[in-house]
């Protein structure tokens, strides 16, 4: 079942991508002064998050990134947690794209109204979804947090956009 | 029970709200350096969004914000825009709660999966072309601008 309302991500995609490759790489890994990450870590974690929530919480299947960016871009982390394997600015972009054509996929798949097998609730007292729906318009709001938060590190930064 | 964009855009809200709680007031108009805008501009400019996006695009209800709004928290306008009459933190934050119930009352239950009279395309991307969409749209729209109102937060408590 196709429901249009899913697809805001795709969308937000679109626009987040060109932005990215306005970036100059050479900013990815400065971390702007009083913040605890950079731009590499953000990217990753946009794309661990995305997957963990469509393709693990909605599909209940498995992200398909490996495990290993759950230790370098799951929240808590930071880039202190990098190390000689973490994906650099340039690899993460094309990840970014490879994991939006396996959303794309998933997306086209799921049923809105289904329940999840256990709500999302990452915290006693914050309950924020039920059903995929709910995980997916989540997922999209999460998306936009950390593209907000990159467009202003980019400016911290020095860089225009 | 999120089963719709508009009930996960109401509950990330909440979210947001909470935030919201513990931004000082001393830092709302302070613009960061380096940045455009400031916080209250950022939460003015959120409002003003929704409503329009899930509101009049959809045709499902009247904008329900003080006249002037878009002139200081439209697209292209920033704080420099801001005069006597433009709302202050404790209003603006009022002005999210009362259009949260505006987009409940206005917008729960109806039929999003209506295509809108055309299809909303402001940068040669297609960014809506039914009410849902409109609705996504926005919630995505609302969590860019709240990623940035938590980094200038960072920034100015720092």
């Amino acid at each position: 079942m196709v429901d249009r309302d899913l697809q805001g991500l795709l969308v937000a995609r679109r626009v987040l991508a060109p932005a990215l490759d306005a970036i100059d790489p050479a900013l990815a890994n400065r971390t702007p002064a009083g913040f605890r990450n950079n731009l590499r870590w953000q990217l990753g974690h946009l794309i661990t998050v995305a997957e963990t929530l469509l393709l693990g919480v909605a599909a209940g299947r498995r992200p398909a990134v490996p495990e290993a960016y759950r230790g370098w871009f799951a929240n808590d982390t930071s880039p202190a947690d990098f190390d000689a394997g973490t994906p650099d600015w340039p690899a993460l972009r094309h990840e970014l794209d490879a994991s939006t054509e396996r959303l794309a996929e998933v997306l086209r798949e799921l049923d809105p109204a289904a329940d999840l097998a256990q709500p999302l609730a990452p915290r006693p007292g914050l309950l924020l979804a039920t059903t995929v729906a709910g995980v997916v318009g989540y997922a999209l709001w999460h998306e936009g947090h950390h593209g907000g938060r990159m467009a202003c590190y980019h400016r911290l930064l020095g860089g225009n956009g | 029970m999120p089963t719709c964009p508009l009930d996960s855009l109401l509950t990330t809200r909440q979210l947001v709200a909470h935030s919201l709680e513990a931004v000082p007031e001393a830092i709302v108009d302070t613009i960061p350096p380096g940045c455009k805008n400031n916080l209250r501009w950022l939460l003015g400019h959120v409002i003003g969004s929704t409503e329009r996006l899930c509101l009049a695009l959809t045709g499902l209800g009247e904008v329900g914000l003080a006249e002037g709004w878009a002139g200081w928290f439209g697209i292209g306008t920033s704080p420099a825009d801001f005069t006597a009459d433009t709302p202050d933190w404790a209003a603006l934050r009022a002005e999210l709660l009362a259009s949260s119930a505006r987009l409940e009352t206005a917008v729960a239950g109806q039929d999003l999966s209506i295509a809108l009279p055309e299809p909303w395309a402001p940068r040669g991307i297609t960014f809506a072309s039914t009410r849902g969409e409109a609705v996504a749209f926005a919630l995505w729209h609302e969590g860019l601008h709240f990623g940035q109102m938590m980094t200038y937060g960072n920034l100015l408590k720092a």
